[in-house]
């Protein structure tokens, strides 16, 4: 336990002198006012251009009225962003540490390398979840000040699938980051299996069960798609995200470092 | 003969390219083991063989009594390692950095602080408590061997400590090296020969893939003094008609050469060091 502490510590401490922990919160902060803000601003811009777009014979654009709604679907037209800059971020968790030869000390120590991967595991799903509250609030706040989050369905229901995409990209790049040597390899990886579940997703039926589902998750706000879609997605994801974690521990603990 | 470590028949194979032979062999408690050998002969595999770092082909490791075995980390609390290259977190202070260690290796902690204190200044580094960052090759070598001194491990061992460090730098983490011995049992590689002569005991010297040659500082003595000497003379006049005088004798001198460590003692003296 003691181990386990002293090395979250670390990870922690790394966090705030590293200054990542500081740039991730000042990107969702910055994401999560856009939304709300392209949406209240997008009408403003095409009166401002009406005269403009009429000259040159662009003419008959309806704005749509604006709502909540359109403040969240902006939300969710930005969120992958976040999931890309944390996945850059922390793809070098890891592969610093081997290139470096920063393990070395710590492993030559008798620290278990699972205790290791544990502890990145955990501060990382802490960032994440930090990230991302503080994303979705303010986003939340901002709506709820121009327009009304009630006019939006399952609200919570979105935002919780697209967290725990989050979560389940992390135990991606956990898995990756035991396999890769560098950034790079890491990136390519997570990248990877990402890809190849968007590609299969064209199937429609075998769209049903991939974890990329979750970031369409914007579907169920107007009410149009049940929540109860989601309950085969869902349980692929956790068992996917088990076996990446499981996976990772027993590649993790044979690694040349 | 009560030994720390035991090496039996290690062999071990990269890509083909065997770097280690069937090696075996002893470091008995509380001696300076030299682990000498050329570039690329197998001292770092076999240092990290000891720890467990790497798989071996054939052969059994033995530290304490204790069975090495790959990945698991067990032997690993009777070992102190400094790497070649320690590399350290650079946002980390050096107590910091200590205070994970000792964590790590379960000092009692109404130990910790007085550990780190008196490993700090054993070192001498008690008086750079900034960001491990802005330190220097020296300085970083230094606080490698305090790492590996903090648990007090029954063995240290240290890949090529001196080997990237000006004279100066040498010669104090030799020092350092050397009453530590005091305490732990120590090996450690070079291909530096002034180095083992220096503070060394035991030597062992590994060349293609095999120990070569094993045994104490006396026995290296008792061999090469057979028709060598070493003679230093006040002027290099004195010097001159001392080599008449033996010529003068037909006496044949088959080699002759400037003492090694001249231009050693000429930099200690310029930047105002005694040599030991």
């Amino acid at each position: 336990m003691r181990q386990l502490n002293a090395f979250i510590k670390k990870e922690w401490m790394e966090q705030f002198r590293t200054n990542k922990l500081l740039i991730i919160m000042i990107v969702s902060v910055m994401m999560g006012i856009m939304a709300p803000a392209v949406a209240k601003l997008t009408p403003v811009l095409f009166e401002a251009m009406a005269d403009t777009l009429a000259e040159q014979g662009i003419a008959g654009i309806e704005v749509g009225e604006v709502t909540a709604l359109t403040s969240w679907q902006q939300f969710y037209k930005n969120i992958s962003m976040l999931v890309i800059v944390f996945v850059i971020m922390y793809s070098g968790s890891y592969t610093t540490e081997y290139q470096r030869g920063t393990l070395i000390n710590i492993v030559t120590k008798g620290m278990s390398r699972t205790k290791i991967l544990v502890s990145k595991l955990l501060v990382q799903l802490v960032v994440w979840t930090m990230a991302y509250v503080v994303n979705f609030a303010t986003t939340y706040v901002y709506t709820e000040y121009y327009w009304d989050n009630s006019e939006v369905k399952n609200c919570i229901f979105a935002g919780l699938m697209v967290y725990i995409f989050g979560i389940w990209t992390i135990g991606l790049l956990t898995l990756a980051s035991s396999i890769g040597d560098t950034n790079m390899s890491v990136l390519l990886i997570t990248g990877g299996v990402v890809a190849v579940c968007y590609i299969l997703s064209i199937v429609p039926d075998v769209a049903e069960y991939m974890p990329t589902k979750m970031l369409g998750a914007v579907e169920v706000l107007d009410g149009s798609v049940s929540t109860a879609n989601y309950g085969k997605a869902i349980a692929v994801l956790a068992a996917t995200y088990i076996m990446s974690i499981v996976g990772a521990i027993l590649i993790f603990r044979k690694k040349k470092i | 003969m009560d030994n720390i470590l035991s090496i039996k028949g290690i062999s071990k194979s990269f890509g083909g390219k065997k770097v280690l032979d069937d090696l075996t062999f002893e470091v008995p408690r509380n001696s300076v083991y030299g682990f000498v050998g050329k570039n690329g002969a197998g001292k770092t595999t076999t240092m990290k063989l000891i720890l467990g770092l790497y798989q071996p082909d054939k052969g059994e490791i033995y530290v304490n009594g204790k069975k090495v075995s790959f990945g698991q980390n067990e032997t690993n609390k009777y070992i102190g390692y400094l790497p070649d290259v320690p590399e350290f977190y650079g946002y980390m202070k050096p107590t910091e950095y200590l205070k994970l260690c000792a964590e790590i290796t379960d000092i009692p902690k109404n130990e910790v602080d007085s550990r780190i204190k008196e490993i700090l200044t054993l070192v001498g580094l008690d008086k750079d408590n900034k960001r491990i960052k802005g330190f220097s090759r020296g300085m970083k070598q230094r606080l490698g061997i305090a790492q590996a001194l903090l648990s007090k491990p029954a063995l240290l061992i240290c890949d090529e400590p001196t080997s990237a460090l000006d004279p100066m730098g040498r010669k104090e983490i030799l020092d350092i090296l050397k009453s530590a011995s005091k305490e732990t049992t120590v090996i450690f590689s070079t291909h530096i020969l002034t180095d083992v002569e220096r503070i060394c005991d035991n030597v062992g010297i590994l060349h293609e893939g095999k120990l070569a040659w094993q045994g104490t500082m006396e026995q290296v003595g008792a061999i090469s003094s057979n028709k060598s000497f070493q003679v230093e003379f006040d002027s290099n006049e004195d010097m001159k008609k001392a080599i008449e005088a033996i010529k003068s004798q037909n006496i044949n001198i088959s080699n002759l050469e400037m003492k090694d460590s001249n231009l050693e003692n000429l930099f200690m003296e310029v930047i105002g060091h005694e040599t030991a």
